[in-house]
């Protein structure tokens, strides 16, 4: 079944739907009827991350028909999926039949294989991140970066503390940019942040910004 | 209703206000009152290379939702994607989109196919295309290079909610010779941004890729509603260091216990 | 024995009469070379090439025909009867060529003149190919003079001056073969054969000047190459010919017409005259030259030479818009009108009687007395028995009556008679313009309703759109006058900085015109080197230490840094707790950040176990609840917790901030069941727990700075006595310090990272995970620091070094 939503009426919901979540969160009155509205959207947030993994599997089952370089992947993407899923349900299963948790196998494929490739993926981020510190000044050599360079060396330095070979100077230092300079450009930014997210919500309310389509 | 509450109800009032003031003030929006914003001017750049060369953008939209505060991140990649496609609707190839949230992959395509349809690309095969790539940061993240990896992606847009990971994707375009336009609401996320991609997007620019990008006059009020209310804050700041330097905080004390 | 027809009524009588039997009119004028010099070559285009006015292929030829003809080759059957039309379209191309006879007609040195066809050709072969299609290639060439000098039929029937005085008939030729064929059939054509020889050859002005007849050749010289009418233009602009103001009018023809009247008799009792030629040029004579015996004036002119209403508005437009000199246009006019006028001009007469004798008519058409003798001793030997046969021997009366009543157009009479419709006048009978020849006129108004009409900067000067507004001009207006440049030298005063400034201005212009390939910035090796380096060093030494290293003793912060510190008030808070009281932990970081969050948590969970609190286990990531067991299995297996028993796993909790929220509001519904399908809440410390806030305590453990915030912004703020701590990574650090220093506090503790995990099992001093990990994390951030500075002072350099040379390189150009 195809339902569509003309426009009017989309727009109609999701205005109303927000307005009223907005004010429920300033009015104890109508705290109920935002509590249902939250309730429904978390539920529809989960049937989202299944609507998600569908695309996800009918993606890569196109890219692995083509002539697709990266196919290979996706042949790879698809098998981990599924064989997950499988597993996911096998356990689910033996838990229910025997009245306790069982989750060995999801617990393995997590531990030995999800854990350490993200992980690793996390180690080469540290590699990235310093060859990004390193290369700044190639990229740009004005004032800021070069302030940057020189608070980067500053920070990791008040990190290490190693008794015989620490600094003590340097812990005061860092102590002093994380809570001072680093603070302060940090407010500066969430607030700026926090301005662009309420005027990103007033247009979503007011119908000027539709994501949900036209 | 409480202190917070009342606040809050303020302060979007205001803005609500002040908005549709902007907005109907500036009959005729001149976008060179704004002041310029290189990543943005990059992105009105490739846009015209990916339709002289016959190549495609590639928007990453992260992984954000829409149900907690990186939706304004989420909603603004959305919005930015929305004046890409139109703006590049001339291109033999459309762009290509990836997201690493259900919801945001959702809305995308719905975006995508909205824009699409308003714009009249009739050849279905020239819609751009929005995959969710991975449910987690690094599985999008790894999910993510082949596409930057492509050689017809010309650029690379990534604005919404990323982490540390997006430093991947940065470096991914660096090493292709593509440009990067990259922007996040994550702090720590933006100090990789700054290292690492040619244009990035810092705090609250982010949030403007509607204005700068054409999107509307209503874009522009919000940007000059956010300066009002820019300068209402710093006034506020520089008052209570003035009230707490004469000694005079108690009555804020006391509005804040009861706010927060 | 040939008839000559009255150019009045169109009806053949034998020779010997001077006066037409039937309408009484004089049939002086008679002979072609006479009718050649009255009528510039063009009029005699004008008629001879009605049919190409498209000549673009057969087709459209057929077209044109269909257009102009309310029946099919009405138009044909005029100029040729039915009778003849069969023998014309019995003529192929193929036979022009191999006509052997024809091949010896003509001598080659006369064929060396024979450029003078070129200016009727296009040049560009595009355009020519469009004249003649390919199928007529045949036909074409044989009309070209490379292609005379050969083995063409045409190239021997015509001398260099005939051809260059077949401007007009060439087209017609070579049209198409079709119309060729109509035009001349095979008999006929064998008469020409036999007859042509005896045309006078040598009389025709080999001299001749186009720009005589350039000045305003109307529609015909619109067909023409525009090229070769430019030059045309050119030349009369260098030599003025035809200009009557300075006296050189173009009435040289009459001296011409009087000399001609006198050898008149000759010309008809020579018996070498070919008939055909008498015919095809009384039938110009019938138009032009008859007329010229008497007394012709404008207002006997014929209909169809006359200006209609019509035509007197596209000429006055055409003046208008400069289509030509009017000047000149306009006293022509009255020249060829009035022939008082003209002899008035007897200065006037001598000119343009010198220009047209440097005009070259074809020798078949060009019926000079002086020459008649002589060229009839050239009949070469092949074509001696063709002699006596008449080509285009038309008697019909209508034949004429047609051509020269009322088939031609007014707008061709228009342009025809503007120089030579002097001799014309009032003997030709005067004839409605047909409908369908109105039809075809130029229309001097644009129909166009595009709006492209308004557009009349520019008019059609060439072909069948002449005179039409806003028509694309399919070549330039104007052609560079090179010529005219190197008379005429700038008198300009060049100084040296002048020169500089032509000099740098060409070579910015040619610099633009290079192709400059799009510089792809090519990926830096040495970054890629760069990147390897630092993977591989840091590998080596952290892996190295964990592996080889050991402990390092560290000492506790003093205490007066550990009261001030999050990591101190959260382990007197945990320390507070006692046995059974409900703690919720939420695990919300990614997989990824394991090994940093159970270093940091690692002590706390430990602390929370000891004092045997009832854990319960709730994540906003997907991942979170494996993360929480593997957590424990990991980290906590002394304590050997069980779930349900000791802590329960209430699995994921979807929707962020929202679910977050919808969480602290009702736990119980919004997540019923725990993580492996049994009842949450049927737990005894979980039974009294109705909302968040009877929890004792609420841990959170996040590596993301946003949900750091999530939890205390919206679950914070609604907690009275319940006491919100974190453990988070060291990034998040900076961002969660405010609200922990904030007052009053929305965040009671935290640990962050692996130094406050360190601190943390000082204070408990039970050495854990952040006690094993310190020297291998210490040695990363050394290695690092020394990589980054290493490289960005490398970096910096290279950047230095980068900028001076482009700046010295910008210096230097």
């Amino acid at each position: 079944m195809n339902i569509k939503l003309r426009a009017p009426v989309s727009a109609a919901i999701a205005i109303g739907v927000g307005v009223v979540v907005l004010a429920g969160y300033f009015i104890p009155s109508i705290t109920n009827i935002r509590f249902a509205l939250l309730r429904t959207g978390l539920v529809l947030a989960a049937v989202a991350l299944l609507v998600g993994i569908i695309n996800l599997l009918s993606v890569h089952f196109k890219k692995m028909g083509s002539d697709n370089e990266n196919s290979g992947y996706s042949l790879i993407l698809v098998i981990a999926l599924l064989l997950t899923l499988v597993v996911g349900i096998i356990d689910m299963v033996q838990s229910y039949m025997l009245g306790q948790p069982n989750f060995q196998m999801t617990n393995w494929i997590f531990t030995y294989i999800q854990l350490p490739i993200e992980t690793s993926l996390l180690a080469v981020i540290a590699v990235s991140l310093t060859y990004a510190a390193a290369s700044i000044l190639r990229k740009r050599m004005d004032l800021f970066s070069i302030t940057f360079f020189f608070v980067i060396l500053l920070v990791l330095l008040g990190s290490f503390s190693i008794p015989s070979a620490t600094l003590p100077f340097l812990h005061v230092i860092r102590d002093w940019i994380v809570r001072v300079p680093a603070l302060g450009g940090a407010r500066g930014l969430l607030i700026g942040i926090a301005l662009g997210t309420i005027t990103t919500g007033i247009r979503i309310l007011m119908g000027t910004d539709r994501p949900y389509g036209d | 209703m409480s202190a917070t509450g009342f606040t809050g109800i303020v302060v979007i009032v205001l803005f609500l206000g002040l908005m549709i003031f902007f907005s109907i003030i500036n009959q005729e929006p001149k976008q060179k009152n704004i002041r310029p914003i290189p990543a943005y001017d990059k992105i009105n750049q490739e846009i015209n290379v990916s339709v002289e060369d016959g190549t495609q953008l590639h928007i990453s939209l992260g992984r954000g939702g829409i149900t907690g505060p990186e939706s304004a991140a989420a909603l603004a990649g959305l919005s930015i994607l929305k004046q890409v496609i139109e703006k590049s609707s001339v291109c033999d190839y459309p762009p290509v989109v990836s997201t690493g949230n259900a919801v945001i992959s959702i809305l995308a395509q719905d975006t995508i196919q909205g824009t699409s349809k308003a714009i009249s690309v009739a050849d279905k095969g020239k819609n751009p295309s929005g995959e969710l790539v991975g449910v987690t940061p690094f599985s999008y993240a790894a999910g993510t290079l082949t596409t930057i990896r492509d050689k017809n992606v010309s650029a690379n847009i990534h604005t919404g909610w990323f982490g540390s990971e997006i430093t991947w994707l940065t470096t991914a375009g660096e090493r292709q010779s593509t440009p990067t336009i990259a922007g996040t609401a994550q702090l720590p996320a933006q100090a990789v941004i700054y290292a690492s991609a040619s244009d990035p997007l810092i705090g609250e620019e982010l949030y403007a890729g509607g204005a700068y990008l054409g999107a509307g006059k209503i874009h522009l009020a919000s940007i000059s509603a956010q300066d009002i209310f820019r300068w209402i804050i710093i006034f506020i700041i520089l008052g209570s260091v003035l009230l707490k330097f004469l000694g005079i905080d108690t009555f804020f004390e006391y509005i804040l216990a009861g706010s927060m | 024995m040939t008839d000559i027809l009255c150019p009045t009524c169109g009806r053949s009588n034998s020779d010997d009469q001077e006066s037409c039997e039937f309408c009484g009119s004089p049939l002086g004028f008679d002979d072609f070379s006479l009718r050649n010099d009255l009528l510039p070559p063009e009029e005699l285009d004008a008629l001879g090439s009605l049919p190409p006015v498209e000549p673009d292929d057969s087709s459209r030829l057929d077209d044109f025909f269909q257009s102009i003809e309310p029946e099919a080759s009405s138009l044909r059957n005029d100029f040729f009867p039915p009778d003849e039309n069969d023998d014309h379209d019995s003529l192929e191309p193929s036979e022009l060529h191999d006509s052997s006879p024809l091949k010896d007609f003509s001598s080659s040195e006369e064929i060396g003149d024979q450029d003078s066809i070129q200016p009727t050709e296009p040049e560009a072969s595009s355009l020519r190919n469009d004249f003649f299609p390919p199928d007529e290639d045949d036909v074409r060439d044989s009309l070209e003079p490379s292609e005379l000098h050969d083995s063409s039929p045409l190239k021997d029937f015509s001398s260099s001056e005939e051809i260059g005085d077949q401007d007009s008939i060439q087209p017609t030729e070579s049209d198409d073969p079709s119309l060729l064929n109509d035009f001349f059939s095979s008999e006929e054509i064998d008469n020409q054969i036999s007859i042509q020889p005896t045309e006078p050859l040598d009389d025709a002005e080999p001299d001749l000047e186009p720009a005589s007849f350039s000045e305003d050749s109307g529609w015909l010289d619109m067909l023409q190459d525009p090229d070769s009418t430019a030059d045309e233009d050119r030349e009369s602009e260098v030599v003025p010919v035809s200009p009557p103001l300075e006296g050189k009018s173009g009435t040289d023809w009459l001296e011409k017409i009087k000399r001609l009247n006198k050898s008149r008799d000759e010309v008809d009792d020579d018996s070498s005259f070919p008939d055909w030629l008498s015919v095809t040029g009384k039938t110009e004579v019938g138009q032009k030259a008859k007329p010229e015996e008497s007394d012709a004036t404008a207002d006997e002119l014929p209909d169809w030479l006359q200006m209609d209403g019509d035509d007197e508005k596209l000429n006055e437009f055409l003046q208008k818009k400069d289509l030509y000199d009017s000047d000149i246009k306009l006293e022509d006019s009255e020249e060829t009108i009035s022939e008082e006028k003209i002899e008035e001009k007897e200065t006037t007469q001598i000119s343009i009687e010198e220009s047209v004798e440097h005009k070259k008519f074809p020798s078949w058409a060009a019926d000079d007395v002086s020459t008649s003798a002589k060229d009839a001793q050239d009949i070469p030997e092949e074509l001696r028995f063709l002699a006596g046969v008449d080509p285009f021997q038309i008697e019909e009366e209508e034949f004429y009556d047609d051509l020269f009543s009322e088939e031609l157009p007014s707008w061709l009479t228009t342009a025809s008679g503007e120089e030579g419709t002097l001799v014309i006048e009032d003997e030709i009978s005067p004839g409605d313009l047909p409908g369908w020849v109105e039809a075809m006129r130029p229309v001097v108004e644009s129909m166009d309703s595009t709006g492209l009409s308004e557009d009349e900067d520019y008019i059609e000067n060439y072909g069948p759109l002449a005179g039409i507004p806003s028509v694309l001009p399919a070549e330039a207006e104007f052609a560079p006058d090179t010529e005219h440049a190197a008379r005429k030298p700038l008198d300009l005063t060049a100084t040296k900085s002048h020169q500089e400034y032509v000099n740098l201005l060409r070579k910015l212009i040619g610099e633009e015109k290079k192709v400059k390939p799009i510089k792809k910035a090519a990926p830096v090796q040495t970054q890629r080197i760069l990147r390897w380096l630092i993977a591989i060093i840091l590998i080596i030494t952290i892996g190295g230490t964990i592996i080889f290293g050991g402990t390092v003793d560290t000492q506790l912060p003093p205490e007066g840094q550990i009261n001030n510190s999050g990591y101190g008030a959260l382990y007197n808070q945990i320390d507070e707790l006692y046995d059974g009281q409900p703690v919720l932990i939420a695990f919300d970081y990614q997989p990824a950040a394991t090994a940093e969050m159970h270093i940091a948590a690692a002590a706390v969970v430990d602390h929370l176990m000891e004092q045997g609190t009832y854990l319960s286990f709730v994540s906003t990531q997907p991942t979170g609840p494996v993360l929480a067991e593997f957590f424990l299995t990991s980290t906590q297996e002394k304590h050997a917790y069980k779930h349900n028993q000791q802590y329960i796993n209430l699995g994921y909790l979807p929707g962020e901030s929202a679910g977050l929220v919808s969480f602290m509001i009702a736990p119980k519904k919004i997540i019923p069941l725990a993580f492996d399908g049994s009842n949450a809440w049927e737990s005894p410390p979980l039974t009294k727990v109705d909302s968040i806030g009877d929890f004792a305590m609420i841990l959170v453990i996040t590596d993301d700075p946003n949900t750091a915030k999530i939890w205390i912004e919206q679950v914070g703020t609604h907690l009275e006595n319940t006491p919100l701590n974190m453990v988070v990574s060291a990034q998040v650090e900076p961002l969660i310090q405010p609200y922990f220093r904030a007052s009053p506090q929305l965040l009671s503790g935290y640990v962050s990272g692996v130094i406050h995990g360190l601190n943390y099992e000082h204070l408990r001093e039970q050495p854990n995970l952040a006690n094993a990990a310190w020297l291998p994390f210490n040695i990363g951030i050394f290695i690092t620091v020394g990589t980054i500075f290493i490289g960005g002072l490398a970096n910096g350099v290279f950047s230095l070094f980068s900028r001076h040379r482009a700046g010295l390189i910008g210096e230097i150009k």
